[in-house]
C-alpha cells in the first residue's frame, strides 16, 4: 500500500532564529497567516535517500508548526515501475533512452494504482518529480484544489519523447516549480523558480566537535592529518564517480591526498549497484581511496566527512540541484563542482569554489587549492554566507508559502 | 492592483502618492520568481524577446541583483549589461546598457524601447556582434517576479522618525521604496522617501536632494548610509 509518512518533529522554528535571524522567522508567520488550516499534501516516490526526502522530512513538520495541515504520502510500485521511472529520470536529464509502449503502460498502470489508493485531498497538492506526475489524470479535482508539480531534476535538455509524454499531464497542473531557469520548458502553466535547500540544524549539517569528526574518520580508516577530498552522492553515472577517481589520480601525482566517495542508495534507484561495482573496480586496492556505501540515515557520518574534508567535490555531469554543494559550503569548505544544473547557482566561480567541465579541470583547481590553503579558507568563509543567504531550509519553506499564495491569487502583486 | 496606494493617471493628471500629513509606512517586498519561457542566445534573439516579454520582466532584470547578498560591488548594474559584456563578451554594448538612466523613463515600456534601441543601433554599427553566441547553459532567461508586499510594522510621521527607522529597517524595505514602487501603476516616479518628504511634509528642498540619490550607484547598505547622511545634513543645516 501507499504510505503516509510522518517525519519526526525535529527542531522548532524558534531554533532557527539563531541561524537566520528573528525577522526571517516572523516573516514566515506573517506569510502563513493567510494559509492557516490549509491542507498541503506532498507526494513523492521515496521516503529515504536523496535530497527530496531529506527536504520533505523537515519541510512537513515546519509547515505544521506554522498552522498548515501538511502531510506527506509516498507512492508505491514494484521493480518494473521504478526501472521505468529511473529511465524517465535519466531521459529527462538528457540520456538518449528509448522507451517502448510497454514501459509507458507500466508507468501509467502504477500511477493509476496509486491514485486509487491515495486520496488526493489537499487544498494544495505538491507532486514531486516524474514518478507520481500522472496521478493527476486519475483524480477528479475540485475547483478549489491547486496542483503543483515540483521538478527536482535537470530538465534543460530532456529526451523529447519522454517529455512530450509527461507534458500532457503537466498541462493539468496549476503551476510547476524548477530549481533553475534553464530547467524550465515551454509550458502553458506558470513556472516558478525554487532552489532546494539544506537544514542547518539536521544531523547532516549541525556543528560537530572535533572528537566526533576524528572518531568517524578513524572508524573508516581515513587519516585526519592528510588532505581529504570528498564527494558525497549516490552511485549514479550523472554524478561521475569514475571521473572523480580519475581527478584524484591526477592530483595524487603531485599532491598527497585521500579520496572519499561516500554514498547510499535510494529505493527508487535500481542502477546504483551496477555503478558501484564499476567504481570499486576502478578504485582497485588504493589504500587512500575510500568507497563508503553508507545507509540512508548516516547523516552524522556524512556531516563528519564533509567537515573533515580539505575540499568537497560534486563533479556531476548532470544535476538537478546538487544539495551536497550547499552542504559542503555550509561546512566552510571550498567546493569544486561540475558546471551543470543547479551547481553554478551555488558555486560562484572563484568566490567560494570552482566550476569545472572535465577531470583535468577539477584536478587543476584542486591542486591549486591544496597549494593555497589561505585562499581555500577564504572561499570557505564566503561559502557559509552564500548558503545562509540563499540555500537554507527556511528560505525553501518561505518559497512554498509564496507559491501557495500565488496559486490562490490572480494578482501579480499580493499585499499582506 | 494592490492596496499599496497605487494611483493611476486620471484624465492625464497623476494623483499624489502621499496625502499632506500622512505618515510614511515602511513596506518590504519578497519575490517569487517566474520563468517567462523567453530566452536569448544572441543579441538578435535578445532584441526579438524584448519586443514580446512583459514589461515587468524588463523592470525585474534592471534591479533584481540589488536585492541579493553580494560579496563584492556589482560589476554591472543590470542583467542586460552583465549578460552582453560578460557572457557574450560585447563590452561596448555592456557599457551602454550599464549607463542607462532607468528612472528617467516614464514607464517600463519606455525603458524597454530604450534598451531595444541601444541593442538595435549597436547591431547596425557592429554587425559582427550578431554572431556572438552565449555558451551552453548561459542563455539570457527572461524572468518575472510575483511580488508579495508586507508591512514592516514601522511608521514615520516626522523626519526624525524617518531617520530612526531608516537606520534599522531591513534592506528589503529599502529596496521596495527605492526600486519597486518606481513604476507602480505603469508610471515612472521619484523614490518613496522623496515623494513623502515633498507631498506629506512639504520639504521641497530636502525632497529634491533625496530624489537625486541614484540607487543604481550603491548597494542597499550604501544607499541607506547616503539617505541617512542626506537627512542628517539637512537637520544640521536647519539647526
Amino acid at each position: 500500500m501507499t504510505a503516509r509518512w510522518t517525519p519526526a518533529p525535529g527542531p522548532s522554528l524558534d531554533a532557527y532564529r539563531a541561524v537566520v535571524g528573528d525577522r526571517t522567522i516572523e516573516e514566515l508567520y506573517r506569510l502563513a497567516e493567510r494559509l492557516r488550516g490549509k491542507r498541503v499534501q506532498h507526494l513523492n516516490a521515496t521516503r529515504q535517500g536523496g535530497g527530496v526526502a531529506e527536504i520533505l522530512n523537515r519541510l512537513v513538520p515546519l509547515m505544521r508548526e506554522l498552522g498548515i495541515d501538511a502531510t506527506w504520502d509516498v507512492i508505491r510500485g514494484e521493480d518494473d515501475f521504478f526501472r521505468v521511472t529511473k529511465s524517465f529520470h535519466n531521459a529527462i536529464q538528457g540520456d538518449p533512452i528509448e522507451l517502448g509502449a510497454a514501459d509507458y503502460e507500466v508507468y501509467v498502470k502504477w500511477n493509476r494504482v496509486n491514485a486509487q489508493e491515495l486520496d488526493l485531498h489537499g487544498d494544495f497538492v505538491v507532486i514531486h518529480d516524474p514518478q507520481p506526475c500522472a496521478m493527476i489524470a486519475e483524480h477528479k479535482r475540485s475547483n478549489a484544489q491547486r496542483f503543483v508539480w515540483r521538478c527536482h531534476i535537470d530538465a534543460s535538455r530532456p529526451h523529447r519523447g519522454v517529455w512530450r509524454f509527461l507534458e500532457k499531464y503537466l498541462r493539468r497542473y496549476h503551476a510547476s516549480l524548477f530549481s533553475a531557469p534553464q530547467f524550465a520548458q515551454q509550458l502553458p502553466i506558470p513556472q516558478y523558480l525554487v532552489a532546494p535547500a539544506i537544514d542547518p540544524l539536521s544531523d547532516k549539517n549541525r556543528p560537530l566537535t572535533n572528537e566526533q569528526v576524528v572518531s568517524i574518520l578513524e572508524r573508516h580508516g581515513i587519516d585526519p592529518e592528510r588532505p581529504i577530498l570528498t564527494q558525497v552522492s549516490r552511485f549514479d553515472r550523472f554524478k561521475d564517480p569514475l571521473g572523480v577517481i580519475q581527478t584524484y589520480q591526477m592530483v595524487k601525482e603531485t599532491n598527497d591526498c585521500q579520496l572519499v566517495l561516500a554514498g547510499g542508495g535510494a529505493s527508487d534507484d535500481p542502477e546504483g549497484a551496477q555503478v558501484l561495482a564499476e567504481v570499486q573496480e576502478m578504485a582497485g586496492d588504493d589504500p587512500d581511496l575510500h568507497i563508503l556505501l553508507l545507509p540512508n540515515d548516516a547523516h552524522l557520518e556524512i556531516n563528519a566527512l564533509q567537515r573533515a574534508s580539505t575540499i568537497v567535490l560534486q563533479k556531476s555531469l548532470r544535476e538537478g540541484f546538487g544539495l551536497t554543494v550547499s552542504e559542503g559550503l555550509w561546512k566552510g569548505k571550498p567546493v569544486v563542482g561540475g558546471a551543470t544544473g543547479g551547481i553554478p547557482l551555488q558555486i560562484l566561480d572563484g568566490v567560494n569554489g570552482y566550476l569545472v567541465n572535465s577531470p583535468e579541470g577539477a584536478a587543476f583547481r584542486i591542486r591549486y587549492l591544496l597549494n593555497h590553503p589561505e585562499i581555500a579558507s577564504e572561499m570557505g568563509r564566503r561559502g557559509v554566507e552564500q548558503v545562509r543567504q540563499n540555500f537554507l531550509l527556511i528560505r525553501n519553506l518561505r518559497d512554498y508559502l509564496l507559491i501557495m499564495l500565488a496559486t490562490e491569487s490572480a494578482a501579480r502583486t499580493i499585499t499582506l | 492592483v494592490d492596496d499599496f496606494k497605487i494611483r493611476l493617471l486620471t484624465k492625464g493628471k497623476r494623483l499624489p502618492f502621499f496625502e499632506v500629513g500622512e505618515p510614511f509606512v515602511f513596506k518590504k517586498v519578497i519575490y517569487l520568481v517566474e520563468v517567462t519561457g523567453h530566452r536569448a542566445r544572441t543579441l538578435d534573439e535578445l532584441l526579438r524577446a524584448l519586443a514580446v516579454v512583459p514589461a515587468d520582466s524588463v523592470g525585474y532584470h534592471m534591479h533584481r541583483e540589488f536585492l541579493a547578498y553580494k560579496f563584492a560591488p556589482l560589476e554591472y548594474p543590470n542583467d542586460f549589461a552583465y549578460w552582453t559584456a560578460r557572457v557574450l563578451g560585447d563590452e561596448i554594448l555592456g557599457e551602454k546598457l550599464a549607463n542607462l538612466r532607468v528612472f528617467r523613463h516614464r514607464s517600463l515600456d519606455g525603458l524597454r524601447l530604450e534598451i531595444s534601441r541601444l541593442v538595435a543601433e549597436h547591431l547596425l554599427a557592429y554587425p559582427e556582434a550578431a554572431k556572438e553566441l552565449a555558451p551552453t547553459g548561459r542563455d539570457f532567461h527572461f524572468l518575472l517576479a510575483r511580488s508579495v508586499v508586507m508591512d514592516c510594522n514601522r511608521v514615520a510621521s516626522t523626519i526624525d522618525e524617518l531617520t530612526d527607522a531608516l537606520a534599522e529597517i531591513e534592506s528589503s524595505s529599502l529596496y521596495f521604496h527605492l526600486f519597486e514602487t518606481r513604476f507602480s501603476g505603469g508610471q515612472g516616479r521619484e523614490n518613496d522617501f522623496a515623494e513623502w518628504l515633498r507631498l506629506a511634509l512639504g520639504k521641497e528642498e530636502l525632497a529634491a536632494k533625496v530624489a537625486n540619490i541614484d540607487p543604481y550607484m550603491f548597494s542597499l547598505e550604501q544607499a541607506r548610509r547616503t539617505l541617512l547622511n542626506t537627512l542628517f545634513s539637512a537637520k544640521a543645516a536647519q539647526s
